[in-house]
């Protein structure tokens, strides 16, 4: 039965990826030299755009463990997927994880209820925050268990079109983009927000409800494309 | 009398070196209090555009922010990435600071279509500052500026700091505006649109200068409201032929208000003007998006506060 429901789910979530991938499906980016031909690729496939599927894609995290956001969404029990753009150098992404614990506590509490997380650093080789070292050390110092996926030649970035670090990206179960944008809705470095946009769209969507702010305006360093 | 020990200790060096630094070329030396890396790239100071100010007067007071090459800072819309500087002043009772008045900045555009309002070499944010009658000849004021900032150049880095001066009270003061204020208050936009035609035909914003003659180029750095860009930022936000026609999404129905500044380089020079208009109502919407009559939106002037400030 669980094998039944979990092809089911698979199903459906296909007929929403393949919307919005068109005749490519998906993207991969599994090794150093597929860059210039899988950009290509992401040329070709739709953008993100909140209330239409969101494009599939394939990365790889800093311990060499390859996800693929459908397989990800098709895995028993999980109800929604949350992207962070990351670069560990930005002085934002170490409001929300050094002097702030945001993206930790959230990561935390949805855990439990089915949401993955997962940080995206699409930051080119050489560039701030960016390459394995730089953010298996982030990881460490900054004490993140979700996986840190590197997009060191932007593909899903420019896919995303994230701008910034943070730029947040929530995806329901059935693979339908349902929040893209701020985190919070404070810009400034030593206040946070108090309205945490991730949080609402992820408690309105675990409710069953309509996710009330769908799209914000993110704020952060640059993605160091 | 009215000058705080406790802050005059805090910010010592910068309250004793202000008269001396208010007309020089140069920045001052980093401000001990100064907070993180950014302000190993930019150097601050605080000064009044006279010597001393009469009861019951006025000033001006700025706060000049000298960057190192190849840095930036960012206006109040920040634009797609980066932080506005934030400056919160610390006065008496009986001194009245006005909103801050902001240059028009510089666009940045890069990575994924994404444009940066940003400030590069220097910059001096500026505000009006009125005393009641409780002050008197012989009376000293100070005023301190505490600041955020982030710097940026390939990376970003975060900056604090703040910055005091003290002005004296006297019968009569002399002017003392020193050049950085003086270029920098050159490039504080006129709240005067009337020189502007600013309609919307359907979600696009229309700009044009009513004598085009010589108008070569136009700007529009958005600053209202935060939540929502313009679509292309990138391509239509600057144009070349006296007409800016900006596009946004849909969410733009609705919002209470679009304000930014609009730069209109001609023979004569670059000028700046800071407009307000209200976005189509989704009935007018519904009517004919691509009507800019009868929908056509009021517009109307900028008098006492510029949006986002």
């Amino acid at each position: 039965m669980a094998r039944m429901n979990r092809t089911g789910k698979i199903t459906s979530i296909a007929a929403s990826l393949a919307l919005a991938a068109g005749a490519a499906l998906t993207i991969g980016v599994t090794s150093a030299s597929a860059g210039p031909e899988h950009a290509h690729h992401a040329q070709e496939q739709a953008k993100a755009v909140v209330g239409h599927a969101a494009p599939d894609f394939t990365l790889t995290d800093i311990n060499g463990v390859e996800f693929t956001l459908s397989a990800v969404l098709a895995e028993e029990g999980v109800n929604a997927v949350v992207l962070e753009w990351f670069n560990p150098d930005c002085p934002f992404v170490k409001k929300h994880h050094v002097h702030n614990q945001t993206m930790k506590s959230l990561a935390s509490k949805f855990e439990e209820k089915g949401v993955r997380w997962f940080a995206i650093n699409s930051g080119a080789e050489g560039k701030q925050g960016a390459g394995i070292d730089r953010n298996k050390l982030a990881a460490t110092e900054y004490g993140i268990e979700y996986p840190i996926l590197l997009d060191s030649y932007g593909e899903v970035g420019h896919l995303y079109e994230a701008r910034t670090t943070p730029h947040m990206y929530v995806i329901d179960s059935e693979g339908v983009l349902a929040y893209a944008g701020a985190i919070d809705n404070n810009q400034m470095m030593r206040t946070l927000g108090d309205t945490n946009y991730v949080e609402d769209a992820l408690t309105a969507l675990l409710a069953g409800e309509a996710v009330e702010t769908t799209t914000s305006r993110s704020y952060g360093c640059g993605v160091k494309y | 009398m009215f000058v705080s020990v406790v802050r005059l200790m805090l910010v010592g060096i910068a309250v004793c070196c202000a008269p001396a630094l208010a007309g020089g070329p140069a920045a001052q030396a980093p401000d001990p209090g100064d907070q993180g890396i950014a302000m190993e790239h930019v150097k601050a100071e605080l000064a009044f555009d006279r010597t001393a100010m009469s009861p019951g007067g006025t000033a001006t007071v700025g706060i000049r922010f000298v960057i190192e090459d190849g840095w930036h800072l960012y206006w109040r819309n920040s634009g797609d990435s980066g932080m506005p500087i934030s400056v919160t002043f610390d006065a008496p009772k009986g001194v009245r600071i006005g909103a801050l008045q902001w240059p028009a900045p510089k666009r940045h555009v890069y990575g994924v279509g994404s444009v940066d309002y940003i400030y590069e070499h220097e910059v001096a944010l500026l505000a009006d500052v009125e005393i009641d009658d409780r002050f008197a000849t012989g009376d000293e004021i100070e005023i301190t500026a505490s600041f955020e900032l982030l710097a940026c150049k390939e990376a970003c880095v975060f900056g604090a700091g703040a910055r005091s001066s003290v002005i004296g009270i006297a019968e009569s003061g002399s002017m003392s505006v020193p050049d950085w204020m003086k270029k920098n208050r050159e490039r504080i936009p006129l709240r005067d649109q009337s020189s502007l035609r600013v309609r919307w035909d359907g979600t696009d914003l229309l700009i044009s200068v009513y004598e085009r003659e010589g108008a070569q180029r136009l700007s529009f750095f958005p600053s209202a409201p935060a939540a929502v860009r313009p679509s292309k930022p990138e391509i239509d936000g600057i144009s070349e032929t006296g007409l800016l026609r900006i596009a946004y999404s849909q969410q733009i129905i609705g919002a209470p208000l679009v304000a930014g500044v609009v730069e209109v380089v001609g023979p004569d020079g670059p000028s700046w003007i800071e407009i307000e208009t209200t976005p189509p109502t989704a009935d007018a919407d519904e009517g004919g998006a691509n009507e800019p009559t009868p929908h056509t939106p009021t517009t109307k002037q900028t008098i006492n506060n510029r949006s986002g400030d």
